[in-house]
């Protein structure tokens, strides 16, 4: 393992057969001899910047690595931004590459510079080649540096645990981004290392996978694709699946034993970071953690992992948050250290009133978070199941909470009480297939929000649809004011449909995703000194919520929105 | 008294920011804290501040007296009535 003498391509583009296939596009194969002249003339374009650091941002993953291994040929160094958003431009001021809105280079085809370029054989360097964000805890993002050695050797580590029963063409496919370190070694550097043909467009529904050819195929996927592939009613697919990697989150045993007997594989789990690419690998359901190759796990006084690995930069301990305990066979991962909370001085374990609310039957996913306001306070997350929506409708949402907190009061301190409740058709999962904390305050913001309080509640039973009415206090909600028109302050309507949909979706449980207004009707403008009541009326049949903001004067608006199915998959924000 | 029950009921939904609950959601004789309305002792001390500055009433220090108080919103409203200076 640590001898990497190896050259800085990966060694099928330098031995393969030019008519061998290295990637699918779109279905179409793109061939070794492709690749090596896109990766030329990548490298000729990309000299032409004269910067020895780029960013790279490209969704499609073929065009991703014929950038990277040119700039790796260049001695360039790339750094991955997840998003092309302005604050990442301006966080980034470098020359963007690839195919986004920021970039000065798009396309390698019709690109000037030096036809005198090669690719080059040059050996493996120990510098940085590439550049990952990862959040950090105050919010900034902390840069980690990987060196085309680190990767390469995760690569060759792969091939050797995973790859001994992988004919060579076996097709490489998978749901998650390939700019984050679980989908960059595992979806493309292993399949290029090892010389496997891998499919370029990322899947986003399982439902895509059945319309993959006749073949062995590897999956590299995530929990949330995973349990919606469990759930799917029918599925089938012509081709043949040797093994589905998932990590990102913690995979379910029901939703690994379902996906396992779906595909007919194993399911292997693979714990990491961004900062120490894997760790350990288990075979889910019910399989005990074990390391990888060279790798050696310690606990530390907290019982937290601590770990040294040929894929770290350097030999010393790596410390984690995740706690665990060592078994006969293997290791069991029990939670995160950091995931305790102080809420009015009291520590509060969120690990703790997950598994609480978990435990009841009226919830099938649960996230608890601290939100530090006018008080310390516990909130949570919870996707319900059948009977959990049912009672929901029948006691109302403000009802509901009380009950859930009362049932939870049996197993959990007072101050441990989720205080503020969201009930969502799925968790926000994020493109990694992870749910942030930062995420789950956000259900919970009420900035841009006017202060509100419910004034009535009522069901029309013919109907089956639900009604509730808020008033607002405009005049507290300067903001939303401030640039129209300083002389006559006036609500903005894309303001009004805004807060018609953020408390619709709080007041009722609605499925599906935002998908259109129909007849909307300004009728009077709105000013910060209106006493406006906002009904909205939302009819789980038609999917449907009318909104109408009245006062003395009458109706200001109304409008109808509507809701759809796909409900949202986390591969939506990749 | 039933207008002094109502406005003390906002007041607790706009003190203690209880999101999504109404007046009529808050039952009259029902206890504030513990099973009922789910108040902790922080609201509570929250909930003094707020009596203090709208009715002029100081709430007891006694742990005792103050559960007394937070019985029911129709104690507190029998307290207020007896106590306030304003």
């Amino acid at each position: 393992m640590s001898d990497v003498s190896q050259a800085l391509l990966p060694p099928p583009l330098l031995s393969a057969s030019p008519n061998g296939i290295a990637f699918y596009r779109k279905t179409a194969p793109i061939t070794y001899a492709a690749f090596r002249a896109d990766i030329v003339a990548a490298r000729r374009a990309l000299a032409t910047l004269d910067a020895p650091e780029i960013v790279l941002h490209d969704a499609d993953a073929y065009a991703f690595i014929v950038w990277l291994l040119a700039c790796w040929q260049n001695g360039q160094t790339a750094l991955l931004a997840a998003e092309d958003l302005p604050a990442t431009r301006a966080f980034l001021p470098l020359p963007w590459v690839g195919h986004c809105e920021s970039s000065v280079l798009r396309d390698w085809s019709d690109s000037a510079g030096d036809v005198g370029v090669r690719l080059d054989s040059a050996p493996l360097f120990d510098r940085p080649g590439l550049v990952l964000f990862t959040s950090g805890s105050s919010g900034a993002p902390n840069r980690i540096f990987k060196t085309p050695t680190q990767l390469c050797r995760e690569a060759i580590m792969l091939q050797q645990q995973f790859g001994n029963a992988l004919p060579p063409d076996t097709c490489f496919v998978g749901s998650v981004p390939h700019q984050h370190m679980f989908g960059l070694p595992f979806r493309l550097m292993w399949p290029l290392w090892a010389g496997y043909p891998i499919i370029s467009e990322p899947f986003r529904y399982p439902e895509e996978l059945g319309r993959l050819g006749v073949g062995p195929h590897v999956l590299i996927s995530s929990p949330p694709t995973l349990k919606r592939l469990a759930q799917l009613e029918t599925f089938s697919s012509s081709a043949t699946f040797l093994a589905t990697f998932s990590a990102g989150s913690p995979l379910h045993d029901e939703v690994a034993a379902a996906c396992e007997s779906r595909l007919a594989t194993r399911i292997v789990e693979i714990y990491g970071s961004t900062e120490t690419a894997s760790v350990m690998y288990r075979f889910a359901p019910g399989g005990v953690w074990c390391e990888q190759p060279g790798v050696t796990l310690a606990l530390d006084e907290r019982g937290c992992l601590k770990l040294r690995s040929p894929l770290l930069p350097d030999d010393d301990w790596f410390q984690t948050q995740d706690t665990a305990v060592r078994g006969d066979n293997g290791w069991r991962l029990t939670g995160r250290a950091d995931r305790v909370a102080k809420i009015e001085g009291s520590r509060v374990a969120l690990d703790a009133i997950e598994t609480a609310l978990l435990a009841l039957p009226e919830v099938t996913e649960a996230r608890a978070a601290p939100l530090y306001r006018e008080r310390d306070e516990i909130v949570a997350a919870v996707v319900l199941s059948d009977s959990g929506r049912a009672q929901l409708q029948t006691l109302g949402k403000t009802r509901f909470d009380r009950w859930m907190r009362q049932r939870l009061s049996a197993s959990l301190d007072r101050i441990a009480l989720p205080r503020r409740w969201r009930y969502l058709s799925s968790l926000p999962y994020n493109a990694m297939g992870k749910v942030t904390t930062a995420d789950i305050v956000r259900l919970f913001d009420r900035q841009a929000l006017p202060p509100f309080t419910v004034t009535a509640r009522r069901t029309h039973e013919t109907a089956n649809e639900e009604e509730t009415t808020l008033t607002l206090a405009l005049r507290d909600c300067a903001q939303v004011f401030d640039g129209h028109f300083p002389e006559l302050p006036i609500l903005p309507g894309v303001a009004q449909i805004d807060w018609a949909l953020r408390l619709a979706q709080r007041h009722f449980l609605i499925e599906g995703r935002f998908s259109g207004l129909r007849q909307l009707r300004f009728q009077r403008i709105l000013s910060p000194d209106d006493d406006v009541s906002l009904t909205l009326r939302f009819s789980p049949e038609k999917k449907e919520v009318r909104f109408v903001y009245a006062s003395a004067q009458g109706v200001h608006s109304q409008g109808r929105a509507l809701f759809a199915h796909p409900a949202h998959t986390p591969d939506d924000k990749a | 008294m039933s207008d002094l029950i109502d406005e003390i009921k906002t007041l607790i939904i706009e003190t203690l920011n209880l999101e999504d609950v109404t007046v009529a959601d808050i039952d009259t004789d029902a206890p504030l804290f513990g099973e009922g309305l789910g108040l902790d002792s922080i609201d509570a001390l929250e909930l003094g501040v707020a009596l203090h500055k709208r009715y002029g009433l100081t709430l007891s220090a006694e742990a005792e007296e103050a559960k007394e108080h937070f019985a029911s919103v129709r104690r507190l409203a029998e307290f207020v009535t007896e106590h306030r200076s304003r």
